[in-house]
């Protein structure tokens, strides 16, 4: 057993022809005689004196301590981040349950990552400023207030409030009914909780405007007779900000 | 050198020796005087006796806080023994030792390090052990002479496992080229 290895092996098992170099060494070492003992460890040794506290670590059970905590922690971090991916993928989709949504689409707005807030698909909207495209194909970014707000538009021109509200009742107008339209597909059924102050909407007509959302700095103050009008996007204003805080 | 390990008699001395215990003491002295002092009239440190000795008050001034198996101790028993070698080589490093010129003694193998080396007996082994690098020679001194595995050498040597296979890789082949063959 003298020069073995983890797992048994001998420290020469490759290099017989270095057996005897081996074999001369434990000799050697083993002829050689016992270290003479010292007035303070002989003081020890006979019990007369105790052992002076050595301030040294010890390193072997610490060290691999560590290593193991090092492993748990690399593992920790493996499983954090995965969890986070699939939980924002998640989100991102609406599946979530709606407190869960909301609390993971507010925390994502702080991070510039507009997902739905669970509040009938909508993003939180908290923020006037380009804003980074999420990881995820399905939900639809949010464009910055003052800006195009038409998804169909693949332009990101700025133009006038106006004229993105124009846009966007003219696609209204043209009936956007694809039902593959990313974000329609997407909607996971019983996402609908708005809460009670949200003034009650036409289902089915919100439905077909769903697509029509694209973002979450739109808000609905139209007119509740008209689908058109009802669902025409425009910025966060105060008020709107007031009520979503509440 | 390979003295035989404490076994099942580990545990109970230990624990003994952690309370003050003389016999503990004695009996851990006994088991790892002789490859610790072989282990270090193999890395050539000047006075190989007087280390061992200062290994060993630090192992029982510290026992209290150890924990572990005997491989475990026997690994940090040497862990000390190799830190007080890289401590007499930095100090030699340090301070270059002076000698009239009619004192110098005549050289022998190896470099100057290597005269202690004389220590170990065999000059066929001295030579061989001389002509390696100082990290190679102490992982051969503890796989061999210490009977320490690889892991426990890595611990030992504050190194990786796989770091102290690759020492021991260069070390053979440095061997092989300087004809450490059986004779």
């Amino acid at each position: 057993m003298i020069g073995h290895d983890v797992d048994g092996g001998e420290m020469f098992e490759d290099h017989p022809e270095l057996e005897a170099f081996a074999a001369d060494l434990r000799q050697a070492a083993a002829s050689a005689p016992a270290p003479r003992v010292g007035a303070a460890l002989a003081a020890v040794l006979d019990g007369s004196m105790a052992p002076a506290p050595a301030d040294i670590t010890v390193p072997v059970g610490r060290r691999r301590r560590r290593r193991l905590d090092t492993r748990a922690r690399l593992r920790l971090v493996l499983a954090g981040g995965v969890a986070a991916v699939v939980l924002l993928i998640t989100a991102a989709s609406g599946g979530l349950p709606d407190p869960a949504q909301r609390n993971v689409a507010r925390f994502a707005d702080h991070l510039g990552v507009d997902l739905p807030d669970g509040d009938g698909g909508e993003g939180t909207g908290h923020s006037d400023e380009d804003r980074p495209t999420p990881p995820t194909s399905t939900p639809p970014t949010a464009p910055p207030a003052g800006r195009s707000t038409t998804p169909s538009t693949s332009s990101n021109a700025v133009v006038p409030e106006s004229v993105a509200d124009a846009d966007a009742v003219e696609d209204l107008r043209d009936g956007d009914d694809d039902p593959s339209t990313p974000g329609r597909a997407e909607e996971a059924p019983g996402q609908d909780n708005r809460p009670s102050d949200v003034p009650d909407r036409d289902d089915e007509k919100r439905e077909e405007l769903q697509p029509e959302r694209p973002t979450s700095t739109t808000v609905d103050r139209g007119d509740p007779d008209s689908a058109v009008t009802r669902r025409t996007p425009t910025t966060l204003t105060p008020s709107s900000a007031a009520r979503r805080g509440a | 050198v390979a003295s035989v390990g404490l076994g099942e008699a580990f545990d109970p001395v230990l624990t003994a020796a952690r309370t003050g215990e003389a016999w503990a003491f004695q009996r851990l002295f006994e088991w790892l005087a002789r490859p610790i002092a072989g282990y270090l009239r193999g890395t050539g440190v000047e006075d190989p006796d007087g280390t061992a000795n200062e290994v060993f008050l630090r192992i029982f001034g510290a026992i209290e806080r150890f924990e572990g198996s005997e491989e475990r101790f026997r690994s940090w028993a040497f862990s000390i023994a190799h830190n007080l070698v890289i401590d007499e080589r930095r100090r030699r490093s340090r301070r270059p030792t002076t000698a009239p010129l009619e004192a110098a003694p005549e050289p022998t193998v190896g470099g100057a390090e290597d005269a202690v080396l004389v220590a170990l007996g065999d000059e066929h082994v001295q030579r061989l052990l001389a002509g390696l690098a100082p990290d190679q020679r102490d992982v051969v001194l503890l796989r061999i002479v210490a009977d320490l595995s690889i892991e426990d050498t890595a611990a030992a040597l504050g190194k990786s496992p796989g770091a102290v296979k690759a020492l021991q890789h260069r070390a053979i082949a440095t061997l092989r080229r300087q004809g450490a063959v059986s004779r």
